[in-house]
């Protein structure tokens, strides 16, 4: 399953280094105040996601770049 | 070399999750140095280089025993500001490159990944290969036609040897794709000589071994270097 974020979001994205060929390892914070860790996000856009987690691009708030 | 934590070490280290039972694997910076080396800490006090004399150093803690070993340790000479864990994820596991996935696919094992690498300046000859699953990648820039900033590809040559060996490059490159999501095309890409690039060996990460070549551009490339794009393997 994976999440495609908003072009805003994907901007982001854009901005910040990969930490390998075609992905982002990042820490995502909803609104709801929930963290989701280390996370992948392909290709700038797609976030990866559990099969039982049903979130939307407009439920996110931060996404960050995981520390290494 | 074997270490002894100082006490703020330790608080920090006490304030981050362990990475295994009674022990985490940390990057920090060494005075002097620009780049993270990694440890492994044993109860956030006893660290130890994590590189190629690692299992000769644990042996030794082994044979002298815990609190010997760190009654004779150095201090650990490392900026506690910089001490990071490494996600599970990214360990580099003990699953090294097998012989024969060395000579029969020509793969690599050991040395450091690109952005641990020196930076080079390209020559403006090498062709570079950007993997993908899709047809639109968003770190091609297709108006300037260049890769972007911050970007990952592999050489040419070694993309060939993924091809001709017929190597899985989802294991070659470590790449965390899942749900079946595969390589489907390669961007290539000519930067114009001077620009700066990192070459390293894929590190294993996320269950794969890794052991392809990897080219990191942090500034991208210039303008007008991106080629082409084509189906995988053609």
């Amino acid at each position: 399953m994976k999440l495609k974020l908003t072009d805003e979001q994907m901007n982001q994205m854009l901005k910040l280094p990969e930490q390998g060929m075609g992905y982002h390892v990042v820490d995502i914070k909803l609104k709801n105040g929930t963290v989701l860790s280390e996370r992948i996000i392909l290709d700038s856009r797609y976030v990866q996601l559990n099969q039982d987690e049903k979130i939307s691009a407009f439920d996110i708030e931060t996404i960050q770049l995981h520390q290494l | 070399m074997i270490y002894k934590a100082y006490n703020l070490d330790t608080q920090k280290l006490l304030s981050l999750p362990e990475t295994g039972m009674g022990c985490q694997v940390i990057d920090a910076f060494k005075p002097g140095r620009n780049i993270k080396e990694r440890f492994i800490v044993y109860n956030a006090e006893l660290a130890v280089d994590y590189d190629s004399r690692f299992v000769e150093y644990s042996n030794l803690i082994l044979a002298k025993g815990f609190g010997r070993t760190l009654n004779e340790a150095e201090a650990f000479p490392v900026a506690t500001e910089s001490i990071s864990l490494v996600p599970k994820m990214l360990i580099v596991q003990a699953r090294g490159i097998t012989e024969s996935k060395k000579s029969n696919k020509h793969r690599y094992s050991g040395g450091r990944g690109a952005k641990e690498s020196p930076e080079e300046k390209a020559n403006g000859s090498d062709v570079f290969v950007r993997l993908s699953p899709y047809p639109d990648d968003h770190r091609i820039d297709t108006s300037n036609n260049r890769l972007i900033d911050g970007s990952y590809t592999t050489p040419q040559q070694d993309y060939k040897d993924c091809v001709i060996y017929k190597d899985d490059p989802i294991d070659r490159y470590a790449l965390p794709y899942k749900d079946g999501e595969t390589v489907n095309w390669a961007y290539y890409l000519k930067p114009l000589q001077g620009d700066i690039v990192q070459r390293g060996i894929v590190q294993p990460a996320f269950n794969h071994d890794g052991g392809g070549i990897e080219a990191y551009f942090k500034n991208g490339t210039s303008k007008n270097t991106y080629l082409y794009k084509r189906p995988y393997g053609q």
